[in-house]
């Protein structure tokens, strides 16, 4: 069965990116546009991934990680950053907030392989 | 008047004979739209005009009768720079393995040596560093001193490994973050990082064709050489040649290490699989025997049980 993924990220140019790179690696793609929108659906169906923007309306990706930690449904749940903010307190504090890997914007297909790799995904 | 085809297959012939003569290697897998796109890159930076047609470019390969500069040029802009940090994880957690056993009984006055004779832009020697520093830092053993030595052929990618530059995409290609922000720092340029300067403490970089006879400084007693993804490029007597002579630089304990995709070349040139790594690239020399200081310890190079401890 495939993996699935899901894509949070306000930018549709991003998600389209990121879509076309995932299921290149044979993953199902969902997406959302904000960590509300991906709160409500991990809680209904927690993907095997979550790409994650920070900077994000309506909740940032930042709270949508602390409180899907919170649930039991999000404990195991793999969590990718992928933000522009690159700064090392930025990447301490998203890291230290559950993520288990970080991508730093712009990125490529090569870069979503190697952290999907890191974390165990492909 | 050349026809498109005719075109294509000068430029070919042209490309294939500067490469096999220069490098040993093949002719490259890729489509025209490719072939053209490099060879304007090679023009642009080689001419004092930008060259617009393969038929120029032949004219001025031939103008200039193939000089050292254009075969360089040539040969910088076809030689494949695709790596990635920590690239055949499996291969980088054997030497791992190998290390925090083989460099706890080390002498002090015997420095493991690893060679990286296809290093491109010096991901490879930075990953042997960055996994050396890791284990130092568990402090297994002090005493234990590492040499890596890495070389390319091409004058341009040792250069950039010199400089230990890299951007974003390749930044980030096989490091994971907590390693980018140890052994990196972002430079003030968007987007670039830079690695640190004492994960070049223990690395040489040099220029080798991997054609010629390694250089002087270069010992003969190598405990790895890592070389994946480079033996696959070359014609195939070649490849058979060079791999022969990597196996003669090799200590009789040594290890080489191919990708998986290059497994026949190993098993041609006599070299036997590692067992615990099978189908990996992992090989060891086929005349196997332990360096006199470690005869005491010579269980810990029984295959077996080496491959029993890569297992756990």
């Amino acid at each position: 069965m495939a993996k699935n993924c899901l894509v949070v990220d306000d930018s549709k140019i991003v998600r389209v990116m990121a879509r076309k790179i995932l299921e290149g690696l044979g993953f199902e793609v969902f997406d959302a546009e904000n960590g509300q929108e991906a709160l409500d659906f991990c809680l209904k169906s927690p993907p095997d991934c979550v790409l994650l923007d920070w900077n994000m309306p309506v909740m940032s990706g930042l709270d949508f990680l602390k409180k899907i930690r919170a649930e039991a449904v999000g404990k195991n749940m793999k969590v990718i950053f992928c933000t522009t903010k690159t700064d090392a307190d930025s990447v301490k504090q998203g890291m230290a907030a559950g993520a288990n890997e970080y991508i730093m914007k712009p990125f490529d297909e090569g870069v979503i392989k190697s952290k999907l790799s890191e974390i165990g995904l492909i | 008047m050349y026809s498109e085809k005719y075109e294509e297959a000068r430029l070919r012939s042209l490309i294939s004979s500067v490469l096999e003569e220069g490098a040993g290697l093949c002719s490259p897998q890729i489509n025209y739209a490719t072939l053209l796109a490099r060879v304007h890159a090679v023009c642009l930076g080689f001419s004092d005009r930008p060259l617009l047609t393969p038929l120029e470019l032949l004219a001025h390969a031939h103008g200039k009768g193939y000089n050292k500069e254009f075969r360089q040029s040539v040969l910088e802009g076809f030689l494949t720079r695709d790596t990635l940090f920590f690239r055949d994880k499996d291969n980088f957690r054997s030497l791992q393995k190998w290390l925090e056993k083989y460099a706890s009984f080390t002498p002090s006055n015997q420095h493991i040596k690893i060679w990286a004779p296809a290093c491109a832009s010096g991901q490879e020697a930075l990953s042997i560093s960055m996994l050396w520093h890791k284990l130092q830092q568990d402090k297994y053993n002090e005493d234990a001193k590492l040499e890596i030595f890495a070389s390319d052929i091409s004058t341009r990618s040792i250069a950039k490994a010199k400089s230990g530059i890299y951007n974003n995409f390749d930044a980030q290609c096989g490091l994971a973050i907590g390693d980018l922000l140890n052994f990196f720092d972002r430079q003030e340029d968007f987007g670039l990082w830079r690695a640190k300067t004492f994960l070049f403490d223990n690395i040489k970089f040099f220029e080798h064709n991997l054609l010629h006879s390694p250089p002087s400084f270069l010992p003969r007693k190598l405990d790895w050489i890592f070389v994946p993804h480079t033996l696959r490029d070359f014609v195939e007597n070649t490849a058979t040649r060079v791999i022969t002579r990597l196996a003669s630089l090799l200590s009789p304990h040594g290890w080489l290490a191919l990708s998986p995709s290059e497994v026949e070349i190993g098993f041609r040139a006599g070299f036997k699989e590692s067992e615990a790594a099978h189908k990996q690239g992992l090989f060891a020399r086929s005349t196997f025997s332990y360096p006199d200081h470690l005869q005491s310890n010579s269980l810990l190079f029984d295959n077996t049980i080496y491959a029993t401890s890569l297992e756990a």
